[in-house]
């Protein structure tokens, strides 16, 4: 077995928050280590403001790191500079939530293919024929080359998202939130052509997501986040059946079942539980900082700030009662 | 039996001018009642939210053709004058929108856009007005509802400006609320919540609900009463419990199949294949044709009608649908 192929080493992200004189930074990402290994597909999840993206962000250093380590099949690439860093690009490729917002209105889908061909060194007389092949790979023919990301509906446009992430061959794709701007029936074949793709390439997956029943179904791992930190790192499976973090279990139940009898549970637990109680990045809590919102919730919550550790049911939980 | 509170007849709306009019919504009807919660279901492009904004006229206009019947409380919704329909939006039929960060002013207090509303329907004078936005902030849900009135909308969270935009659709007592995607911008945890309230709100004023949404969880959630749209047309309607456990239109039966995510013995996700088509493409037949896997021959030729079917224990409520070659048995 070989080492992953990228891990993070209490890799910290702050975020500046100005206000002149009183101009500080917020932790956005705590200390956070994790391993992504080789073809494995990792998923990690949360809600908004949980630091998912900025997680996925730092793995790919689009954000200066601002403590720890960043490492990426075994170079470290926590200091590396904008030259270095652009050589090892090629390797890391992001696919982004929007859709519309992520092309250039003004290249057509051709041009946008044959750039990234070219900047890989893609001699000039084969860019063409590739766009074309990845376009076909992606399920698009190549009539799509000559026209404007205008032309195409949502999950078209996405899909020409991960072709232009395909054209550097990359071993690593993070998707932040790649089909969450779809229609249902368009999400479902967005995710089946990553799956596939993945396995055809044997490709390393990170899948940033809100939706936890999606990414249990479909991942071999799950991290949880919750307030910049890692909550629960596990396998799928025992995640969606077996939660140990308060806040999965939560996340877990919270998912709306298409089916009335778990639905309507769903509702009226959450009319019972009331308005929770957010934390703040500005003004931390002490100790847990899901203690607010946690049912579990007792004095060390308050006081001590859980580690992530191993728990019995495998994987890793930071929480001080963690849920047999 | 009492007539329903909202009757909705061959209600039709062509959007665009001239050589790029479409036709968004075709031969539309269906009732709601008091206490009822229906909701419209649809992909982006099916003409939900189109028939949502006809109701109270919302997308009548130069560029918006509306056609057909739209009974409100016996009221005769589309020959209104300009006064009677400003007296009918909010007062009668009131909406709540999908982006409340959007839809609410950011430069005025939350508790006075909601007294403002209630000043110039000429429900209020100002200070009651004010004191009774702070009372709709209280049965919302909002913690501290004076202090939360003070507030401007960027200073609440997305949960509390969705609870303070269902407060301000309540502000001048509506006997229907049309709830647009009112939970999609929003977290899992929080979506549950707002439901909830929907649900609780609608119960306690014994009002109707209108929710549109493409989200099937949503639906399961709280709505009563199902109607699925597709290419601007209604395919089917049903009670939910049975809209869930039998649904009849295959354009039903897939789209609960693609919101159960689950991998298949192929490592797949069940999907529908193509896509909704784009309304100048729909020709002769049945909309759903090109992607239906139990498509024959005729249902590319002929457009199915919309039927009733006598429906057994479903306490009367009626299960339509449109479609030559319904399916037979339930969901397992």
């Amino acid at each position: 077995m070989t080492g992953p192929l990228l891990s993070l080493h209490d890799a910290t992200v702050r975020y500046a928050v100005p206000g002149g004189w009183r101009a500080r930074s917020i932790a956005a990402l705590a200390p956070t280590t994790l391993d992504v290994h080789q073809g494995e597909l990792l998923a990690i999840v949360g809600e908004s403001g949980s630091g998912k993206s900025t997680l996925g962000r730092a793995m790919l250093r689009l954000l200066p790191v601002a403590g720890g380590k960043v490492t990426f099949d075994g170079t470290d690439i926590t200091g590396l500079g904008r030259a270095a860093l652009s050589a090892l690009r090629p390797r890391m490729q992001m696919i982004f939530q929007d859709p519309y917002s992520s092309l250039n209105p003004n290249k057509t889908v051709g041009r946008a293919l044959t750039e990234v061909l070219a900047h890989v060194g893609v001699p000039r007389a084969e860019r063409r024929e590739r766009a074309e092949t990845l376009l076909a790979q992606v399920g698009l023919d190549a009539q799509a080359c000559a026209r404007l990301p205008r032309a195409f509906s949502g999950g078209q446009r996405q899909r020409i998202a991960i072709a232009r992430a395909l054209a550097t061959d990359p071993d690593l794709i993070v998707a932040d939130e790649p089909v969450s701007a779809l229609d249902v029936s368009v999400q479902a074949q967005v995710v089946n052509l990553l799956l596939d793709l993945k396995a055809q390439r044997g490709l390393t997956m990170v899948f940033i997501s809100h939706d936890l029943g999606l990414v249990t179904a479909i991942a071999q791992r799950v991290c949880v986040m919750y307030f910049g930190r890692i909550v629960e790192i596990g396998l799928a499976d025992k995640i969606a059946a077996r939660p140990a973090h308060p806040y999965t279990a939560m996340l877990n139940d919270s998912v709306p079942q298409p089916d009335v009898v778990a639905a309507r549970a769903t509702v009226a637990a959450a009319s019972r539980a009331g308005v929770a109680d957010l934390p703040s990045l500005l003004n931390p809590p002490t100790g847990c900082a899901f203690r607010s919102r946690c049912p579990q919730a007792t004095g060390i919550c308050a006081q001590q700030e859980p580690g992530l550790v191993p728990h019995a049911g495998g994987g890793l939980v930071a929480c001080h009662h963690p849920l047999a | 039996m009492t007539t329903p509170l909202l009757q909705v007849r061959g209600l039709t709306a062509r959007l665009g001018t001239g050589a790029a009019q479409v036709t968004a919504v075709s031969d539309l009807g269906f009732d709601v009642g008091r206490g009822e919660i229906l909701a419209i279901v649809g992909e982006s492009g099916s003409g939900k939210t189109t028939a949502a904004m006809a109701l109270s006229r919302l997308n009548e206009g130069p560029g918006g053709q509306l056609s057909g019947q739209v009974l409100f409380d016996g009221v005769d919704v589309l020959s209104l004058n300009r006064r009677a329909l400003r007296t009918l939006r909010g007062q009668g039929i009131a909406m709540v929108f999908q982006d409340a960060r959007a839809a609410l002013n950011p430069c005025e207090r939350v508790g006075d856009q909601i007294a403002e509303a209630m000043v110039v329907h000429g429900a209020r004078r100002w200070t009651q007005a004010r004191r009774q936005a702070v009372a709709l902030l209280a049965e919302v849900g909002l913690p501290e509802p004076e202090r939360r009135a003070t507030l401007f909308p960027h200073e609440l969270s997305g949960g509390q400006m969705q609870r303070a935009m269902i407060a301000l659709g309540l502000a001048c007592d509506p006997g229907l609320l049309i709830a647009d995607e009112p939970t999609t911008a929003l977290d899992v945890t929080v979506q549950a919540q707002v439901l909830a309230l929907l649900k609780s709100v609608v119960a306690r004023r014994n009002m109707a609900l209108i929710l549109i949404t493409h989200d099937l969880g949503v639906v399961a959630s709280i709505a009563d009463r199902v109607l699925v749209m597709y290419a601007g047309r209604i395919v089917e309607e049903a009670e939910v419990g049975r809209f869930f456990a039998a649904p009849r239109h295959p354009y039903s039966r897939d789209m609960i199949r693609a919101a159960s995510i689950a991998l298949d013995a192929s490592g797949r996700l069940a999907t529908i294949p193509g896509r909704p088509p784009r309304p100048q493409d729909i020709g002769d037949g049945c909309a759903y044709a090109p992607r239906c896997a139990q498509r024959q021959a005729d249902c590319t030729t002929l457009r199915p009608a919309l039927t009733v079917h006598p429906t057994a224990g479903d306490a009367g409520l009626p299960h339509r649908f449109a479609c030559l070659h319904p399916i037979a048995e339930a969901l397992s």
